[in-house]
């Protein structure tokens, strides 16, 4: 009877017809198209390997130029607060620039513009000064001397002394402007500076 | 010379290149995954796809197996395992076993009428249990895998197997019982 089996007679049945099952499709097998179409994937793949290689390769390459490049005009663009000032004809008794300063600071020593400074986080004033014009009754100095270069405000009316053309009308106002000092603390030279914001 | 290779050194000598080790392995072992697919989803259309994309996907990545995580048998279901499934998924119409294909009989010796019409009976039986059940089932029963290759297969814990292979088993014989062609 179909409903008095116990377990062990049902898993055997089960068994049967499961293995019924397993032998009517003993010899089932994938058609044979189908396998050089995977050998045809297994040789494509052994081709790509070196490809992909060779494309990740030029893509590493084209990577590091990139990064050479980023960090070459980085630098530039550091340096380009200082390279900006369009200095013609300096003295060459110019060894340090001192950058912007208080009208009242004097004759301060000043380290060399070295460290690159972002230009995202301190923005530089950009400046565009005059050339040097020599002062008079000065003798020139050689660059054995040395010198320093300092930062002052002087009239609008000092820049008619060198030849330079002045607005009336802004005739006492106030210019930056860059004097070279002698070791002897006479001024030498003089260049009047435009600061932009 | 290259059927003394295990499935193994098979597929190392694959890796390295060696395109007869890797034919070697595929005339070893469609023959056990196209059946796999065949009983999982009972159409020979799915079988063929999921036999020719597992043995694709090995190509792509022979570098990827590891033998200490298993055999390549087992491997090799897992990958067609997840394939039927994605099939199964797409056309659930295989689910009930309604679209199921007439297989047995059409490739096998001729059998008599009452038994071709039992394993076809069972057949699908089968292929009406939910696919947890029938996988454990199929590789278990059908394959003859051992449990420890079957967990590998399904990626899930021997004990998972056995429960599933238990209750799939059960399920079985309450459809064939219904059916009549078990116990008559």
């Amino acid at each position: 009877m179909v409903f008095c089996m116990n377990n062990d007679r049902r898993e055997e049945m089960i068994a049967q017809r499961l293995a019924e099952l397993r032998g009517s499709m003993g010899d089932f097998e994938a058609p044979a198209s189908i396998r050089p179409v995977v050998l045809e994937a297994f040789r494509a793949s052994r081709r790509r390997g070196p490809a992909v290689f060779y494309r990740w390769g030029a893509i590493a390459a084209c990577a590091a130029l990139l990064a050479a490049g980023l960090y070459w005009a980085w630098g530039r663009t550091a340096r380009a607060p200082v390279a900006r000032v369009p200095v013609v004809n300096a003295p060459a008794v110019v060894r340090n620039f001192v950058p912007p300063a208080p009208e009242h600071v004097v004759a301060r020593a000043t380290r060399p513009l070295r460290r690159r400074v972002s230009p995202s986080r301190s923005p530089v004033p950009q400046e565009l000064a005059t050339s040097f014009f020599a002062l008079p009754y000065a003798a020139p100095l050689s660059p054995e001397d040395g010198g320093q270069v300092v930062r002052v405000t002087l009239p609008r009316s000092a820049m008619s002394s060198v030849g330079l053309p002045v607005n009336e009308d802004r005739w006492y106002d106030r210019v930056p402007a860059d004097v070279v000092l002698g070791q002897d603390g006479i001024a030498r030279a003089v260049r009047f500076v435009k600061v932009a914001q | 010379m290259l059927p003394e290779f295990s499935d193994g050194e098979l597929v190392e000598r694959a890796a390295r290149g060696d395109e007869g080790a890797f034919g070697a392995l595929y005339d070893r072992r469609q023959g056990g995954i196209y059946r796999f697919a065949l009983q999982m989803s009972g159409s020979r259309e799915i079988a063929e796809e999921v036999t020719q994309e597992a043995f694709i996907t090995l190509a792509r990545g022979l570098s990827r197996y590891e033998a200490a995580r298993g055999t390549v048998s087992a491997y090799l279901y897992g990958i067609a395992r997840k394939l039927v499934l994605r099939w199964i998924e797409r056309d659930r119409g295989f689910e009930n076993g309604d679209a199921v294909e007439a297989i047995v009989g059409e490739s096998g010796p001729l059998e008599g009428l009452l038994q071709s019409e039992t394993v076809e009976a069972v057949r699908r039986a089968v292929l009406a249990l939910p696919a947890s059940y029938r996988e454990a089932v199929v590789l278990c029963d059908l394959q003859e895998m051992s449990y420890e290759e079957a967990a590998e297969a399904m990626g899930c814990p021997v004990g998972t197997v056995r429960s599933r292979l238990n209750r799939g088993r059960a399920l079985l014989a309450e459809r064939l019982r219904a059916a009549k062609w078990c116990f008559a």
